[in-house]
């Protein structure tokens, strides 16, 4: 091989390694207009975050992508400080920063209004000075303000770091590959003599809203949800989200106080539809039940076994619910109760902001990708059995976690979950009713929409163990129980012991025997 | 004499150590197999044969609702109805001693597994629903260790592939009631739900009587040749299809307040002899 093909195989390769160079690495390379030798610009070390007051800001696990831009990144405000390592610039040149999902590296993309997609300037003038080494910031917010719009032109440098509207520019689920280019321009505002990209990938969004199953299923202390995830691949896990509407919903929609002593307190007879009502005045006698609440309660006894020495007023909610009897201000009877709450409604509930999706999907039958559904978003169901196409919802949810979250499962596919306790670590009550959502979160830590909202209400329930012990039954207590008189632990102990020396006394009586 | 205080615990400790003496015993019939007195007459292409397992499976419904404290409330088919229940069990026996002209005889263990399941009722109806969401069961882990007497003499020396068998010894079924909540717990309470008594575990053993018949097919007949060299392959002298009739009395012995989780059915399985 001579010196020339030496030559144009090392440029070879140093091309291939510029194409096909990781995203995140900052490589430099000439603009359009670049031919000045021995001149280069690269991102160095790690890129620091920091909150706007100059407080150092988390990296998050390295299992949700600790540098990539999320939503709450963006709404906390932070900046990223770049380093950069400047060499053989001319002096007159200046830094700009450009975003885009295209090369900002060509002026077309810069300063031409026709065609696009455009990029947009991410740091004012100044940001970089031009030195051997140096530091600048970037906010997060400017880098996400036109992910989504890149057919406007964004030219002129930000003056100011945009409002929380700029975290709400994604209208496509997924991470958004961001390229920023850090260009040295020559003194005709447009060329660049050298360049350098750094990779940001930006997810403001989370996965799609799984769809609540409904009715929700009862339980003792209990709710039982079901859903129907996404097919999603960033699903990390979901969290589920509960809010106690009070007595049967008795709290919603402005009915009175649950609390009040003198609110009304409403029973039903165990299967009908009858509500019936009574003051909570049965002590003195001075005024009676329903006729209709006179009927047997599960445990057999009548309703009128609670005309004892308390009223029903001072009984507290979870006596009453015991009971099969709520308080509450308007007549929200356990009986006619809607199953799975379908015109519940919820004020906390509810997502930050969401947009309309047309799913896509990959169908299994050769990997092949199908972008939208050719119908309009009508599902179409695959060979496979999957559908694609159709509409999903994505977005933020906004509810706290902390004031809301009852549950949190990891998983890509999980579909169901058993509410047991409150977010204040208490149990569910019988006779309460909650609203339910659900919400995926995705590699990048966003929650996203909500579900459809479900509402129930936990009830007491008669297992087997409950059913054999009302009964009569009285066995149980755990396996080395110790309730029987016979000892049976014991007894078995001491029969194993004692069949073991018979044993022995045998064996050693025969080795006597001549 | 034995002082009264300690009757109980010797009539509980009873068929522990009848249990005992079946495992630890057959040793002492083993011993005098080894001297030549008992051996085993083994037809000269055969292995040793000392061992047989089996696999069974058969309908298992708990007869819970005979117990006489529980009345005519029947909780279980109250709870969990008449539908199918099926118990899976694998037993081990030791073909410890061999009667000429009879069969083998030693002690066999095993254990099962069966469950009920079925949704809980609500105490208060939901809008006509009666059922809510939460499942109920009832897993019972039956366990025995019986005496196996196997007449093989008709397929031995007859070559009639018939083998009829009897089983004889004590029960222990461990269960356990749950929810989806996890194991159940029963508190007793008054009509506004207040604790009246504590809280009762759903969870316990009951001990009885395993008796059991049946009849094993030899499948040996079908294929000599093959069974021979499965045999001189494996070891396994013999493989059989069966039927059993089996009486699980289990209504506890020395035991009181008991969960009669006993069963009378047909079993059928597939064992081996090796």
């Amino acid at each position: 091989m001579n010196r020339s093909r030496l030559v144009s195989c090392a440029l070879g390769i140093g091309l291939a390694a510029l194409v096909t160079g990781s995203p995140r690495t900052a490589l430099a390379q000439l603009g359009d207009g670049g031919s000045s030798s021995g001149v280069g610009i690269s991102v160095s070390g790690t890129v620091y975050r920091f909150t706007p007051n100059g407080q150092a800001y988390n990296f998050r696990a390295a299992n949700l992508n600790p540098n990539d831009i999320s939503f709450q990144d963006c709404e906390d405000n932070i900046y990223l400080e770049f380093t950069l390592i400047e060499s053989g610039l001319p002096t007159t040149d200046t830094i700009e920063v450009w975003a885009g999902t295209t090369d900002c590296s060509q002026s077309t993309a810069r300063e031409s209004a026709t065609g696009g997609p455009y990029c947009w300037q991410v740091a004012p003038y100044g940001a970089f000075a031009n030195s051997n080494t140096v530091s600048g910031k970037i906010y997060a917010r400017n880098i996400t303000q036109y992910i989504d719009d890149t057919t406007t032109t964004h030219f002129t440098p930000p003056t100011q770091v945009p409002g929380p509207a700029a975290c709400r520019t994604q209208t496509t689920s997924g991470s958004v590959g961001i390229s920023l280019y850090f260009l040295f321009v020559m003194n005709d505002g447009i060329t660049a003599d050298s360049s350098t990209v750094y990779g940001q990938n930006v997810d403001m969004v989370g996965p799609a809203a799984p769809t609540l199953n409904l009715p929700i299923g009862i339980g003792d202390g209990l709710l039982l949800l079901n859903w129907t995830p996404q097919i999603d691949t960033t699903i990390q896990g979901f969290q589920i989200f509960a809010q106690d509407q009070g007595p049967n919903g008795a709290g919603v929609g402005g009915d009175a106080a649950t609390s009040a002593a003198t609110a009304p307190i409403y029973c039903h007879s165990g299967g009908g539809t009858t509500t019936c009502v009574d003051s909570g005045a049965l002590a003195d006698g001075a005024t009676s039940v329903d006729a209709s609440c006179t009927t047997s309660f599960a445990d057999g006894s009548a309703y009128t076994e609670v005309a004892d020495s308390s009223t029903l007023a001072a009984l507290t909610d979870a006596e009453l619910a015991a009971m099969g009897c709520q308080r509450g201000g308007t007549v929200h009877s356990v009986t006619t109760q809607p199953p799975g709450g379908a015109t519940c409604t919820s004020s906390v509930l509810v997502d930050l902001f969401t947009a309309t999706v047309t799913n896509t999907a990959t169908t299994v039958d050769g990997g092949t990708t199908v972008n939208t559904a050719t119908d309009g978003g009508t599902s179409i169901t695959t060979l496979d059995g999957g559908t694609i196409g159709g509409t999903s919802s994505i977005g933020i949810s906004q509810v706290s976690y902390t004031q809301y979250g009852v549950g949190n499962v990891g998983g890509n596919t999980t579909s169901s979950y058993n509410v047991q306790t409150l977010p204040n670590g208490g149990p569910l009550i019988n006779g309460h009713q909650y609203a339910i959502a659900v919400a995926a979160y995705d590699d990048d830590g966003n929650v996203g929409a909500l579900s459809n909202l479900g509402c129930q209400t936990p009830e007491p329930i008669v297992d087997f163990w409950d059913k054999y012990s009302q009964d009569g039954g009285a066995a149980g207590g755990g396996f080395c129980s110790l309730k029987a008189p016979g000892a049976p632990v014991a007894g078995s102990v001491m029969g194993l012991g004692l069949g073991a020396v018979a044993v022995a006394m045998s064996r050693r009586r025969r080795r006597r025997d001549p | 004499m034995i002082r009264p205080r300690l009757a109980a615990p010797l009539v509980a400790a009873l068929p522990s150590a009848v249990a005992a003496v079946l495992l630890f015993g057959a040793p002492a019939a083993r011993a005098d197999d080894e001297t030549g007195v008992l051996a085993s007459r083994h037809k000269t292409y055969e292995s040793p044969q000392n061992f047989a397992i089996e696999i069974r499976i058969g309908p298992y419904h708990p007869r819970i609702d005979t117990a006489p404290e529980l009345g005519n409330t029947g909780p279980y088919q109250a709870i969990f109805g008449n539908d199918m229940r099926w118990e899976v069990a694998m037993e081990f026996d030791w073909q410890a001693y061999r009667i000429p002209h009879v069969g083998t005889i030693g002690p066999g263990i095993s254990a099962g597994y069966t469950s009920s399941s079925a949704l809980a009722p609500l105490v208060h109806p939901v809008n006509g629903t009666t059922l809510s969401g939460e499942s109920t069961s009832l897993t019972i882990f039956p366990t025995y260790a019986v005496a196996v007497l196997r007449v093989d003499v008709l397929s031995r020396e007859l070559h009639v592939p018939f083998v009829p068998y009897a089983k004889a010894g004590l029960g222990l079924a461990f269960w356990r009631a749950s929810n989806t909540g996890g194991t159940s717990t029963y508190t007793p309470t008054n009509a506004k739900g207040a604790a009246t008594g504590s809280a009762v575990l759903g969870e316990g053993k009951t001990w009885g009587e395993q008796l059991a018949i049946g009849m094993a097919l030899d499948l040996n007949f079908l294929d000599r040749r093959t069974s021979q060299g499965f045999d001189n392959a494996t070891g396994v002298n013999h493989t059989f299809i069966f039927g059993e009739l089996q009486d699980y009395n289990l209504t506890g012995i020395g035991q009181k307040n008991v969960l009669y989780v006993g069963n009378q059915n047909w079993l059928f399985g597939l064992g081996f002899e090796f």
